[in-house]
């Protein structure tokens, strides 16, 4: 099986250097030619398109594919992976010793020691390769399986020996005291003191931000509001340095009138997290966030946040500009083996709430992200193989000048789903891509969204309209021009590469129903689009102990149907006090994700025969009970 | 002359058939049986079962009059996965998360989730069969979140169960879609099966023979006591020639 997918491959990347070797007429001529790529796309290296076509890859699927899949950033350092190569000067700049070579994984706990004498691999039995390569002690890692659903504390790496055990072993009398408690945290907030001992050392990994108050002068944390036990809003929660986050929140409304809590300084306003204090990026610098820009919801121009006030508009009934989402980008950079914070900017999303007056809740997003000074992170969604959760990659052939992917990077530019959404007092289909559903990987989703039609608008004349908004609802785009119309690619890998069009599967798009448009009766518009199913095949790649999870198949199916108004109850078919011509009907549009696994490798799909009994039964794996056979 | 060789006549102690069984044949089983659980009726095995969830499910959710105000709901979307975590072609568990759109005046009280599924067991005892996970939770106070995390558990000529911790989360934003978050384990599950009649007579004799080579011993050594002393009444039989290979009557 795997030898077969080695030799499709091999096949492919003979062709393409076939069709390139005629192509390649004046090509230093023709990568200059910049083409224009699809909206959305990330710009083509087309250096880097020649050379894949000039040496091309083979994969080994012998070997483990997956030697670093904690790396899922491309140009920038995902912080705790050991392997990751944009690491390296991070790292080193921050003194921070990186345990473990392979996938960093927070329910691994890893500990080592000499008094252990060895193990009992159950499959190969290559004692260095548990060895830790600075003391030569042989480590164990302690599973914290979520799963299994128990856990063990973290005792750290630890290489000495006598007094570990002895301290996991002692009997510790119960006390009432506890030192740590007693001892002054290390954020001292009395009013005057001078710089804390934390500000003499710059921020590592992990640390809090530290902001300096100027009306009582003092030291707190920077705030990134956090959930609660109960999913209420925690401001005191810490934005942590090169530790992105992302929480989502519920902010109590307080009792009163709706005037008085729609006001400025409250939660709901952008300048409770940007004003009033300085953000310290090193033991003698801070920054002011009281400047910042943002993007004005009414007119998308940038303006400065502190003239983004909630105001309670009366004739409306509603509160404006309500921040439901902050994102905090810190920008650092690493220079002469130091690691600062060197601009912050600021995303945010405001909406307009009837804000009742009994005690309710809105839900509010803070986000942190931390980019390197001059890179362009590109997100992966896996290293090689997708990691469950992560986004599918989507794209397009291009043939000019080489053939190479354009790749639609972000949910602003990719294929989404429907979802109804609340929004005006109206649950209705997602109108902007942040909005819509992400596809990802590995989780079978079934969506839609809800359309409202009067009669007179599944009118023949009328029904263009609703062809539109349904194309649009479903798709999220003008037919023609949607990007499930642009999308003919899907990557195999989370990490296939643009210049590489073998790491990328085609996507056979396919229809169901009728979208010729022929004339209808009155009240019924045919040829909707109705349904948008995207199907995949996946399968495992590479090494059985670690096996990587690739795409080997995608389809898109789309389904045209009709809306048909109907008389459901007596008021939807006669005019009763004039309302008819207002009477809305709801009509259904549905999307679906499915991942079909082929199991025992990578393979054509066929159809499923069971294997011939077999004449002499296998060995049952518990004939040696208790004993296990090699390879069990 | 010389004695050259010699060959011994055996005298043979004969009683009645019955008494011998009685002594070393019945009595292992008398004895192994009077212990009880000789034979074997049920047994149990340990198996995790291939569960697939058969993307078909059934939700109501329930609330106050708000709720039914706004007549028929939004579309929810389902999201689920299930997982192996230990790559062994057997889903480990599943995840699933459920949004449901609401009105900002929408109030959950109650939620009602059916997830149907295939069950196989393909192991001592054979079966398929399709059940359901049934969710039945109700909170007093309007909800945002449902968390339930849950065992799957087999109640044998019953249903399947569930041993489900779940949490509520409230109140809800007003710009919140309710949303139900599960995890459904696939843990390994203990069966009751009757076991063949191979298996009953295996674990059948293994007692019985232990017995015996217990009672053998001792009663043989009792019944040579018993016989060659005379305390028992018995016919004794002497060979009338040796009964030794290759012996002859005739020396020619």
């Amino acid at each position: 099986m795997y030898n077969t997918h080695l030799l499709l491959i091999a096949l492919l990347l003979h062709r393409s250097v076939n069709a390139a070797a005629t192509a390649t007429v004046n090509l230093t001529a023709t990568l200059t030619i910049s083409l224009p790529l699809p909206t959305g796309a990330i710009p083509i290296n087309w250096t880097l398109a020649e050379q894949a076509i000039a040496f091309p890859t083979t994969l080994n699927i012998q070997q483990d594919l997956g030697q670093c899949t904690c790396d899922l950033t491309l140009n920038s350092c995902d912080i705790g992976c050991c392997c990751d190569p944009d690491c390296a000067s991070l790292y080193s700049s921050l003194n921070y010793k990186c345990t473990g070579n392979t996938a960093s994984n927070d329910n691994v706990v890893r500990m080592c020691s000499s008094l252990l004498a060895m193990v009992n691999p159950l499959a190969s039995t290559n004692l260095v390769a548990y060895k830790d390569s600075d003391s030569n002690q042989l480590c164990v890692v302690i599973n914290n399986s979520p799963i299994k659903g128990f856990y063990y504390a973290d005792p750290g790496t630890f290489y000495q020996t006598d007094s570990f055990f002895s301290s996991q072993i002692q009997m510790n009398p119960y006390l009432f005291s506890r030192q740590s408690y007693d001892i002054l945290s290390t954020l001292p907030s009395t009013p005057g003191t001078v710089n804390p001992t934390i500000l003499a050392q710059p921020y590592s990994i992990g640390d809090y931000l530290v902001a300096q108050y100027t009306d009582i002068p003092g030291y707190g944390v920077f705030s990134l509001p956090a959930p609660s036990m109960s999913g209420s809003c925690n401001d005191g929660s810490p934005a942590k340095f090169l530790v992105p986050s992302s929480k989502t929140c519920n902010r109590i409304v307080p009792m009163g009138t709706a005037p008085d809590i729609c006001k400025s300084g409250t939660p709901f306003d952008v300048s409770y997290y940007l004003t009033g204090f300085q953000l310290v990026t090193s033991s003698s610098t801070q920054m002011s966030l009281s400047s910042m820009s943002c993007i004005d919801p009414v007119s998308r121009t940038s303006v400065a946040c502190s003239t983004i006030v909630p105001f309670w508009n009366t004739t409306a009934a509603i509160c404006q500009n309500i921040l439901t989402s902050i994102t905090f980008n810190f920008t650092y950079a690493v220079s002469n083996g130091a690691t600062t914070i060197i601009s912050v900017n600021t995303t945010t999303r405001f909406s307009n709430l009837n804000l009742p007056s009994i005690s309710t809740a809105v839900m509010q997003s803070f986000s942190a992200i931390w980019t390197l000074q001059n890179s362009t992170p590109q997100p992966k969604s896996g290293n090689p193989g997708y990691q469950i959760g992560k986004p599918i990659l989507f794209g397009t052939l291009l043939t000019q000048p080489l053939p190479a992917i354009a790749y639609f990077p972000t949910k602003q530019s990719t294929l989404t789903l429907p979802q109804d959404i609340y929004s005006k007092g109206v649950l209705g289909c997602a109108q902007t891509p942040g909005e819509r559903l992400e596809i990802t990987f590995g989780e079978d989703v079934l969506s839609g969204c809800t359309l409202y039609y009067t009669y007179q608008d599944l009118q023949q004349g009328n029904c263009a309209n609703v062809r539109s908004a349904a194309y649009a609802a479903v798709t999220g785009g003008v037919q023609g021009l949607s990007k499930v119309d642009v999308i003919n690619m899907v990557g195999k890998f989370g990490n296939s590469s643009l210049v590489k069009v073998s790491e990328w599967v085609p996507v056979i798009s396919s229809n169901i129903g009728d979208s010729s448009q022929p004339a209808t009766n009155p009240g019924t518009c045919s040829s909707v689009l109705t349904a948008l199913d995207v199907q995949f095949i996946t399968a495992k790649l590479g090494s059985s102990n670690n096996p990587q999870s690739v795409i080997i198949g995608a389809r898109i199916v789309k389904t045209w149907g009709a809306f048909t108004y109907r008389c459901i109850l007596p008021n939807d078919c006669r005019n009763v006090g004039g309302l008819l011509p207002r009477r809305l009907q709801k009509f259904r549009v549905r999307a679906s994700v499915s991942f079909v696994g082929v199991n025992g490798g990578v393979g054509i799909v066929q159809p499923f025969v069971p294997p011939p009994p077999r004449l002499i039964p296998l060995l049952p794996d518990d004939i040696f009970y208790p004993f296990s056979l090699p390879g069990n | 002359m010389f004695t050259i060789d010699s060959l011994s006549f055996k005298r043979h102690f004969r009683v009645p058939l019955v008494s011998t069984a009685i002594g070393d044949r019945i009595l292992p089983f008398v004895w192994a049986y009077a212990g009880h659980s000789f034979w074997l009726k049920m047994n149990t095995f340990i198996a995790q079962p291939a569960v697939t969830y058969m993307r078909d499910s059934l939700l109501l959710v329930d609330g106050v009059d708000a709720l039914f105000e706004s007549n028929v709901m939004a579309v929810p979307n389902i999201k689920v996965t299930e997982f192996d975590a230990d790559n062994d072609g057997i889903a480990d568990f599943l995840n699933f998360t459920i949004r449901v759109p609401l009105n900002q005046f929408d109030y959950v009280r109650r939620v009602r989730l059916a997830m149907f599924l295939r069950y196989d067991l393909d192991s001592v005892a054979r079966m398929t069969m399709q059940s359901a996970i049934l969710i039945d939770e109700s909170t007093p106070s309007s909800a945002s979140s449902l968390f339930v995390n849950a065992d799957l558990k087999i109640l044998i000529r019953t249903k399947l169960d569930l041993t489900s911790p779940s949490t509520w989360n409230s109140p809800r934003a007003i710009n919140q879609p309710l949303n139900i978050h599960g995890r459904i384990k696939y843990a390994k599950d203990v069966y009751l099966y009757r076991p063949s009649i191979m298996e009953v007579l295996k674990f059948g004799w293994i007692q019985y023979l232990s017995y015996f080579a217990l009672v053998y011993t001792i009663s043989r050594f009792i019944f040579t006591w018993a016989i060659r002393s005379g305390v028992v009444r018995s016919h004794v039989i002497v060979d009338v020639l040796p009964k030794q290979d290759g012996f002859r009557g005739h020396v020619f």
